[in-house]
């Protein structure tokens, strides 16, 4: 019955201006959708962002990299760090749970990485690092002496694994880092320090949730400031 | 008329054709190749297994290829496996340069290549790698090295293969602590090829020269183990310290026997298992992969010995 139609009659007939001028139009649009696909397809975006770290990764050194982001990122990085009462109260109540939510984890693995912040009396100082109270039963332990491993690094969150080719450039990053932090932050702040005194700070932890609560806590200092 | 049987001919042809098209996949899995860089390490014949198992369990076919640690035989794997209809590769390269060649080809030839536990010095051929955080991993030791020596004393340390990344994390993770202590003294440094025996002599020869040294850090477990024989052969097992890296069985045990005194357990089935997932991941579609996923490593020593068993948590 289909072929005695009037649309199939027409079909049939190749002449007919109506069908000519329906596949002229159906021709013209699958090359222009075709022309789009193919401009769209020959060019990517990427968010300004992260075409500045790729550039910045392909001109400059582990330690350049380590300048560039101290000098012009470190202000508003302090800005994200969570208040430790914050810090602890979520993290006594569900460490996984907060560790989810607000932790990086840069690893495989049971270790999540924080910027907390707070300001606090000093209890104790010792030539390796000066002790403050978290809450009633965590003591805090801010490094001023030696800074070893990858927390500050993996802290930040500036630097990526997958954007260096080898990880020893990814490690060299955080030997440089907390260089720069021992030499910047931690030694001239702990000079003439002394028990009682008021201070704000900023800084990096390594956490394993899995062994939270603890009953005290390395701090790698980002900022420290004498009240 | 002849139009309608045409058609239903057509349609009967073409649902046959595609039944056929069916069974015979049914019939054959997808070949998955797992090459390691040797299998004379029980530390990689317990990361190439675990790939085959868990490559099998997700319904693949699992082949296993062991490199002898030569960058040459592993090309002759890549080679056989590139003619021969494997569908992605679970990697373990001798060589983080020499081994980048190998993954260009499978990539040239689109089969994807998941690195285990060795990198190569390339971000854009590999699908993924993943990665034990070796670096970490030894600052924890060189912790607990300062700690057990009181920041004082000689050592000799026993580097891997030097053409391998690994190596060096460890090692410059090590020395990050280490260095920072002027009292702690390093007397030699030498490589012994992450071979046990090849840890022994290489440990008698430097013991030799070196007679009262206080610890070795060997970057491996099984150097870790030669080098107990030959403390053990010199009769000073009780007043050189050892430390090694893996997780292997033997040195847990040694731990819990007070013959080695840390190691750093990396976790080589969970890498396996995480490859093999990956590589299911992309037969089925994804493309979206991290290029490096690090690893982290646990610090083993005697007080939390009993949470791990080998080469990874106990219970697990």
């Amino acid at each position: 019955m289909w072929k005695n139609t009037v649309l199939t009659k027409r079909l049939a007939n190749k002449s007919d201006p109506t069908i000519m001028k329906w596949k002229r139009l159906i021709s013209i649009s699958v090359l222009i959708v075709a022309a789009l696909v193919a401009i769209r397809f020959s060019f990517y975006t990427e968010p300004l962002e992260e075409h500045r770290q790729k550039a910045l990764l392909k001109q400059f050194s582990p330690n350049q990299l380590v300048d560039y982001h101290w000098e012009n990122d470190l202000e508003a990085l302090l800005q994200t760090a969570i208040p430790v009462q914050d810090f602890m109260d979520g993290m006594s109540a569900d460490a996984k749970g907060y560790s989810e939510k607000h932790a990086r984890v840069p690893c495989i693995g049971a270790k999540s990485y924080f910027l907390i912040s707070g300001q606090t009396l000093i209890n104790a100082i010792s030539d390796q690092s000066l002790t403050i109270q978290l809450d009633d039963k965590t003591t805090g332990r801010i490094q001023i002496r030696f800074l070893f491993g990858n927390t500050a690094r993996d802290a930040t969150g500036w630097f990526n694994a997958a954007d260096f080719q080898n990880t020893m450039d990814f490690n060299t990053l955080s030997t440089y880092l907390n260089t720069r932090i021992l030499n910047e932050v931690a030694k001239p702040a702990a000079d003439g320090l002394k028990t009682g005194d008021k201070l704000t700070w900023w800084g990096a932890v390594e956490i394993a949730p899995d062994n939270f609560p603890v009953t005290s806590l390395d701090i790698v200092p980002l900022w420290l400031k004498i009240n | 008329m002849q139009h309608f049987l045409r058609d239903i001919l057509f349609l009967a042809f073409g649902m046959l054709f595609l039944a056929g098209c069916t069974n015979s996949k049914l019939k054959t899995k997808a070949k998955i190749a797992v090459v390691i860089s040797t299998l004379n390490n029980p530390w990689f014949v317990v990361l190439g297994e675990t790939a085959v198992e868990r490559v099998n369990e997700l319904g693949y076919e699992a082949v296993l290829f062991d490199s002898q640690n030569n960058p040459s035989k592993e090309t002759e794997h890549f080679d056989n496996i590139l003619s021969s209809g494997y569908k992605a590769i679970l990697f373990n390269p001798t060589d983080a340069n020499g081994s980048i060649v190998n993954v260009r080809a499978a990539k040239a030839a689109g089969i994807p290549v998941f690195c285990m536990d060795r990198e190569i010095n390339d971000t854009e051929c590999a699908t993924a790698q993943i990665l034990s955080d070796n670096y970490s991993g030894c600052v924890a030791i060189g912790q607990e090295f300062v700690k057990n020596l009181n920041g004082k004393g000689t050592y000799l340390e026993l580097l891997g293969i030097v053409g391998d990344n690994n190596t060096w994390n460890r090692s410059k993770g090590f020395h990050s602590v280490v260095d920072q202590y002027p009292e702690l003294k390093m007397l030699a440094q030498q490589s012994a090829d992450f071979d046990r025996n090849k840890a022994m002599e290489v440990t008698e020869s430097m013991l030799q020269a070196n007679p009262d040294v206080n610890a070795i850090f060997c970057g491996n477990d099984a150097m870790a183990m030669g080098a107990y024989q030959a403390v053990l052969a010199a009769g000073k097992s009780g007043t050189i310290q050892l430390y090694g890296f893996d997780g292997a069985e033997d040195v847990i045990d040694a731990i819990r026997e007070g013959k080695i005194k840390a190691t750093g357990m990396q976790f080589p089935k969970t890498m396996a298992r995480t490859a093999a997932v990956l590589a299911d991941q992309y037969l089925k579609g994804k493309r979206d992969f991290l290029q490096k996923m690090p690893v982290a490593v646990d610090l083993v020593t005697a007080e939390n010995v009993e949470k791990y068993g080998s080469y990874e948590k106990a219970g697990e």
